[in-house]
């Protein structure tokens, strides 16, 4: 993974989108279809759209900080769309196996509560999608400012330190 | 606008609670599909779901079982079932459906609320009955899960989504009339459900000025036989225990002979309406 780098004034200097190759862009963008996962597969199951999630993340997140925070920010983000659509699916399967439980508002609520989550983070994610095409930082409420601190924040900077100092470097014996 | 941390946190939180106010404004302002008495059903959102297409399943089912021809028309049962009716009906507020209540030949002891107002009374269960006034009693339970859409409750639970598209689409065919036909009588209400339904027959009895003894009569009836054979009582083969449930009958038979002196019986002759019923073997 390339080095952070700073502006003088101590900021982080991002890759601009005519820095970032196509490939890059492409990966990153890719994150972003994971969702889709468990509908290509045809089971309503939310934790299948979570281990794409996961799965195209560890695979990508060498490559590039660009790909990595993007990657890692769409995986946040199904992490807890993902609970969410468990919690409702579990919900419904105690419902039809139960002869005491029935439909009730609160069930509807929190439907209704889901689907808007859904639609909202489909919405979010393909816009995320388009702006890594075209080799731009997008960020989402709460997870983009996470991701961002994952991999360019102070956090980040100190893992690539460490990292440079912990690096095997031929030195001649103490005293040459 | 500069989005600091603490913004966008606070941001999300207005989110999540204006999603949550839409759940709440979808559910609870959501047209057509009240409870047809305007009862409370526990909080079912199945009131949802529209009185209309609660008639159209009627009316497949209904045809269904006209296709079988197992419906017994005597005039003396017809007679019978009509002067029951008409006094529950008028005492029901608020609803939404054109009650239809047939008998029909099967030595099974049971009776069925469908959807749409449909009562289905298997001719076993009057024959089983000493009077008007015990078949009234089961007749007032099954308009109580009637108002309260317990039925499409069970549909609800017991099927697909796909299916359920089906029924919304408009789509009508013998399995699926057969399917519906097999699922609710399969099925089994909840326990708040039938209390839900007992509670709405001792009130309907009340007002109609029918003794709730006659619905105690006939759980003590049947609590001796129940478990003989379990096909043909299937009818009591549900909870809540019917020795609860005849208690509760007694208590409401108190208030009854607190407010009337008398009952005010029906008509028929009832004799003549059991006499009227074919065995299955004929």
């Amino acid at each position: 993974m390339e080095d952070i780098k700073l502006t003088a004034g101590g900021q982080v200097k991002l890759p601009q989108p005519d820095e970032i190759s196509k490939r890059e862009k492409e990966d990153a963008s890719g994150a972003y279809l994971m969702m889709f996962a468990a509908w290509g597969i045809g089971l309503p199951l939310p934790f299948l759209s979570f281990i794409a999630a996961f799965i195209y993340h560890m695979i990508n997140k060498k490559k590039s900080r660009f790909v990595a925070f993007h990657s890692y920010q769409s995986l946040l983000t199904e992490s807890l769309v993902s609970i969410l659509n468990a919690v409702l699916i579990i919900w419904l399967v105690v419902i039809l196996f139960s002869t005491e439980l029935f439909f009730s508002n609160a069930f509807f609520i929190y439907l209704f509560f889901v689907i808007f989550w859904n639609l909202v983070y489909t919405v979010v994610s393909l816009i995320g999608c388009f702006k890594a095409k075209k080799g731009q930082f997008y960020y989402f409420l709460v997870f983009g400012r996470i991701s961002f601190n994952a991999y360019y924040g102070k956090r980040a900077q100190l893992k690539m330190q460490r990292h440079k100092q912990l690096k095997a470097e031929n030195k001649p014996p103490d005293g040459f | 606008m500069q989005r600091t941390p603490l913004k966008e946190i606070l941001i999300f939180i207005i989110i999540i609670a204006a999603s949550i106010l839409i759940a709440l404004g979808i559910v609870y302002l959501l047209p057509s599909g009240e409870n047809s008495s305007g009862q409370d059903t526990g909080g079912s959102a199945i009131d949802s779901i529209s009185i209309s297409l609660e008639n159209n399943l009627k009316d497949l089912i209904k045809e269904q079982i006209d296709a079988e021809n197992r419906y017994i028309t005597h005039p003396d049962v017809t007679k019978a079932l009509a002067e029951i009716k008409h006094r529950f009906l008028p005492l029901i507020e608020n609803n939404s459906f054109d009650v239809d209540i047939l008998v029909i030949k099967s030595d099974m002891v049971n009776a069925m609320a469908f959807p749409g107002g449909l009562i289905i009374i298997y001719s076993g269960l009057i024959k089983y009955t000493d009077n008007a006034e015990e078949l009234a009693a089961i007749i007032a339970h099954e308009l109580g899960h009637m108002v309260h859409r317990d039925s499409m409750n069970l549909l609800v639970r017991s099927f697909t989504i796909s299916f359920l598209l089906n029924i919304v689409s408009g789509g009508r065919s013998p399995e699926l009339a057969n399917e519906i036909i097999r699922s609710l009588i399969n099925s089994s209400y909840s326990r708040e459900q039938e209390e839900g339904a007992d509670s709405f027959a001792f009130e309907l009895l009340i007002k109609a000025g029918i003794n709730p003894l006659h619905m105690a009569h006939m759980f003590e009836k049947f609590e001796k036989i129940a478990g003989t054979d379990e096909e043909i009582f299937r009818y009591f083969s549900t909870h809540p225990p019917l020795d609860t449930r005849r208690k509760k009958a007694l208590e409401s038979a108190v208030e009854f002979s607190n407010r009337y002196s008398e009952e005010n019986k029906f008509t028929s002759d009832w004799d003549a309406v059991k006499k009227a019923l074919p065995s299955v073997f004929d």
